[in-house]
């Protein structure tokens, strides 16, 4: 007779699971796939955008990706968070204008490429000429750059088109990021980095779509990060199970929604946060071929009269957003602090505006993402106070930029960056915009522009883009409703230096773990070395200049 | 057994063939453009057209699914659209996951429903009987998302017994895997064996009522006897039969119960490719998903021969 096993023992066997005693190892693995224990000296970073591309000349740096490339690759310049157009030293440590159309870089010596190639301006020229040759997705951010000249082994000169106060911000994103020349031919470039970056991608142990593993590099040229720490970068695409494993101790910072980090705050986890984007609306037609209503400017700014921003603020971003009118967030170039509150909350001048225009009713309709129907909602429950019936049509989020740059909708409802007036003006309002299809043109932006945009007087630069941004809030070009954060929530007993950079991810390259939570790092320090740099550093070095930084 | 396996292979062809062309045409017309998310939004025109060269994207539909298919036939389901990880790769790295996940689920269905049905069938009318059905009606009723989102409350946030999001392979630790996949595996086998309880119990109350079991009982064979010698055997054909199903069932709800538990399963891959429109990633998932199906048919149809040796192909 066979035997049967009774019902109640496979769930013993289940709830036995559940006690790392009944484990057949006990290494150290308190969760699942994820290490807990036994790697403190790791960081493990839950994010939602999984790696796409490690070609950092074809890889698009906004609003995702760069966090990986930043790991293994150094660029010519490093993005200073608190002033973008001033950007830091990198593999560039000094840089001069010999004329408004062509600068001179110094490059750091002492580089070499993982592969044991040396950087030097013969590398630095050939990844240009790649750059320009591959014409990548980040390609027009560089686009005035034509040419370049190795001067001497250690100096190159960039030949521009046209004057360019963005470029050295830009070539500290991918588009300046180094490359071995070597490896330029590599089939699996893409995925096998070959850098000088400070962490090495091992290959070997990661899983695309689950798990990345860094670990730093011993060559590295920079002391300052003789400290760091192991990296693994947790692809987790739902924001629930990233908060999930951060509250069960598997990762230590992740990239979260408002949704999250409210939560995650009340638990005692730290959240840090940087307003990047926008939200509210870019009127497409602007002269009101599709709906005649937008048209007018006056029912343009009835939609901005019309909705209590705070109260959306509070209730559907749980105060991770603030009120504003204007696209570009303070401290910004062409924020003007007089546009703030350009638009309050009144809906009774909203319902005068439109009865000047001679609307009793107005009817509109907004094409929106299914993850951001809550905020227009509540929008749209404003809207209709006034007499204004806005209607959400709810669609797949990688058709959002084909939409916008069709004919099928009066407004797009794409949450741009808000600090980088110059890659924003030639994308949505100028006449040439992809996300302008009716062809709008309004000569006064255009040619505040283009003055701005070729000029290194920043003086210039700043009056123009604030009489610029006048136009588009008054004249409403688009409706800005709020300055909303990107969140990153961390562990803030095991984790110092967690900063959110420009395009959601936090600045992985700064963050180190606190003094006792990183023993086994701390024993790898060449004593040699350590006496170089005495003080272990217990925040992130900047960005070393001219002269190494140590802490 | 083997002409029944040689059929269905000479069949699998016409069918990969047809699914693979349905799908190429339902991505095609999904909403958006592979060009938007390659680019970004800063993309100028002139880029947004020279990458559709570069792609095909400006070809005749019939144009794209033939070089796709010419590839395919000689074994090459091509790479991602977005870097040069195979699609092979891709499907082979997430398979394991979701395999998992299915198998785990049904192995907890079984458990729990196959008793359940059967203790349930053979006292019916008991109080038993009656816990077994409206647990059953309510197992069902319980979506299997909503069901991991509970399970990880208690189970992974207060108590931390399991892991709340991972997976580990059983080639690296078979506990740590059975750990992994506790979770998930209780949330998809929930429903099954809600399916199962159900199923067996109708069985066994049916097999009960004919006649062979009452000759048996007049013989004077035990009630053992001609519980599991007889009855049981009988009723297991209809049992298999929904492990069949419940094995199709959980591997789609297992695409969902990843998103919960951040498991990088077939789930992720595909709601990622639809997500970037990576075409050759989701004609992968859904070709090799068909294969499983398929696979899960073929060994529903050998075990209809082992329980019941009249089904065996002749």
């Amino acid at each position: 007779m066979r035997e049967t096993v009774p019902l109640p023992v496979p769930l013993l066997l289940l709830a036995c699971l559940s006690f790392p005693g009944c484990s057949d190892e006990h290494d150290g693995m308190a969760g699942a796939g994820l290490p807990v224990i036994e790697a403190p000296e790791t960081v493990r970073f839950g994010t939602s955008n999984p790696m796409v591309t490690f070609d950092p000349h074809l890889a698009d740096t906004g609003p995702q990706f760069s966090s990986y490339l930043t790991l293994v690759y150094d660029g010519l310049t490093a993005l200073n968070l608190e002033s973008p157009f001033e950007p830091h030293p990198a593999l560039a440590t000094s840089w001069a204008w010999r004329d408004e159309k062509t600068i001179d870089l110094t490059l750091r010596r002492g580089v070499h490429f993982i592969d044991g190639e040396r950087f030097d301006a013969h590398a630095a020229k050939a990844n240009i000429d790649r750059l320009m040759a591959l014409k990548g997705p980040r390609i027009n951010t560089v686009a005035s750059m034509y040419a370049a000249d190795v001067l001497d082994e250690y100096a190159l000169r960039l030949h521009l088109h046209h004057p360019d106060p963005t470029l050295l911000y830009n070539l500290g994103l991918s588009p300046g990021l180094m490359v071995s020349p070597a490896a330029f031919d590599n089939p699996d470039l893409d995925l096998n980095p070959v850098g000088t970056g400070p962490w090495l991608y091992d290959r070997a142990r990661s899983t695309l779509g689950e798990i990345l593993h860094f670990v730093p590099n011993p060559d590295y040229w920079d002391p300052g990060f003789r400290d760091a720490p192991a990296v693994d970068v947790h692809e987790l695409l739902n924001n629930r199970a990233r908060l999930n494993a951060l509250i069960s101790g598997q990762i230590d910072l992740a990239i979260v929604g408002p949704t999250e980090a409210a939560p995650a705050r009340d638990l005692g986890f730290a959240v840090t946060s940087r307003a990047n984007r926008w939200f509210g609306m870019t009127i497409l037609d602007r002269a009101g071929e599709l709906t005649p209503g937008m048209g007018d400017p006056r029912v343009r700014q009835a939609l901005g009269f019309a909705v209590d921003r705070q109260a959306i603020a509070d209730a559907v971003y749980f105060g991770y957003a603030r009120p504003t009118s204007q696209p570009m967030a303070p401290g910004n170039l062409g924020h003007d602090p007089e546009l703030e509150s350009f638009f309050s909350y009144d809906p009774a001048r909203a319902r005068a505006l439109l009865d000047e225009a001679g609307l009793d009713t107005f009817t509109f309709t907004v094409p929106v993402v299914a993850g951001s129907v809550p905020e227009y909602e509540a929008v749209q429950a404003y809207l209709r106070r006034v007499g204004i019936d806005m209607r959400i049509k709810v669609i797949e989020t990688g058709s959002i930029a084909a939409i916008a740059r069709s004919r099928d909708y009066p407004v797009n409802t794409i949450g741009y960056p808000n600090f980088d007036p110059d890659a924003r003006h030639p994308a949505i309002w100028s006449v040439t915009a992809g996300f302008n299809p009716f062809g709008y043109e309004d000569p006064r932006i255009e040619r505040l522009a283009t003055e701005a945009f070729q000029s290194l007087d920043e003086q210039l630069r700043a009056r123009n883009y604030r009489e610029y941004f006048n136009v588009i809030v008054k004249d409403v070009l688009t409706l800005v409703y709020l300055q909303i954060d990107d969140l990153v929530i961390y562990d803030a007993d095991k984790l110092t230096g967690v900063r959110v950079g420009r395009y959601i991810d936090p600045m992985l390259r700064e963050i180190r773990l606190k003094r006792g939570t990183n023993a086994l790092a701390a024993t790898r320090v060449d004593p040699a070395a350590a006496a170089a740099s005495p003080a272990a550093c217990a925040e992130p070095p900047a960005f070393s200049s001219g002269s190494i930084q140590t802490c | 057994m083997l002409k029944l396996l040689a059929a269905r292979i000479v069949g699998l062809a016409p069918l990969l063939l047809i699914v693979s062309f349905l799908t190429f045409l339902m991505l095609h017309l999904v909403p958006g453009d592979i060009r938007d998310i390659i680019l970004g939004v800063d993309a100028t025109p002139e880029q947004y057209e020279e990458l559709g060269e570069k792609l095909g994207l400006d070809d005749p539909f019939v144009v794209q699914y033939g070089r796709w298919l010419f590839k395919a036939v000689q074994g090459d389901l091509g790479t991602s659209a977005y870097n040069s990880q195979t699609v092979v790769d891709a499907v082979l790295d997430t398979l394991p996951v979701t395999l998992s996940l299915t198998f785990g689920g049904m192995l907890v269905g079984i458990v729990i429903g196959v008793p359940a049905g059967v203790y349930a069938g053979l006292h019916r009318g008991g109080p038993v009987d009656r816990a077994a059905v409206l647990g059953a009606t309510i197992g069902q009723a319980l979506p299997n998302f909503w069901v991991a989102i509970i399970l990880v409350i208690p189970f992974a946030l207060w108590w931390q017994l399991l892991p709340a999001t991972g997976f580990t392979p059983p080639t690296e630790s078979v506990t740590e895997w059975l750990r992994s996949i506790a979770l998930a595996a209780v949330a998809l086998g929930t429903s099954a064996s809600a399916a199962l309880a159900r199923q067996t119990r109708g069985a066994v109350i049916d097999v009960l009522g004919t006649d062979y079991i009452r000759t048996a009982r007049a013989k004077g064979l035990s009630e053992r006897t001609v519980t599991f010698r007889h009855a049981l055997k009988n009723a297991a054909v209809p049992i298999v039969t929904t492990i069949g199903f419940q094995v199709n069932g959980l591997l789609g709800g297992a695409l969902i119960v990843e998103q919960v538990f951040g498991l990088n399963g077939f789930g992720s891959l595909a709601i990622d490719a639809v997500r970037t429109q990576n075409i050759p990633i989701m004609q992968g998932v859904v070709m090799m998903g068909t294969l499983v199906i398929v696979a899960v048919n073929i060994a529903v149809d050998i075990a209809y021969g082992y329980v019941n040796p009249r089904m065996r192909p002749a």
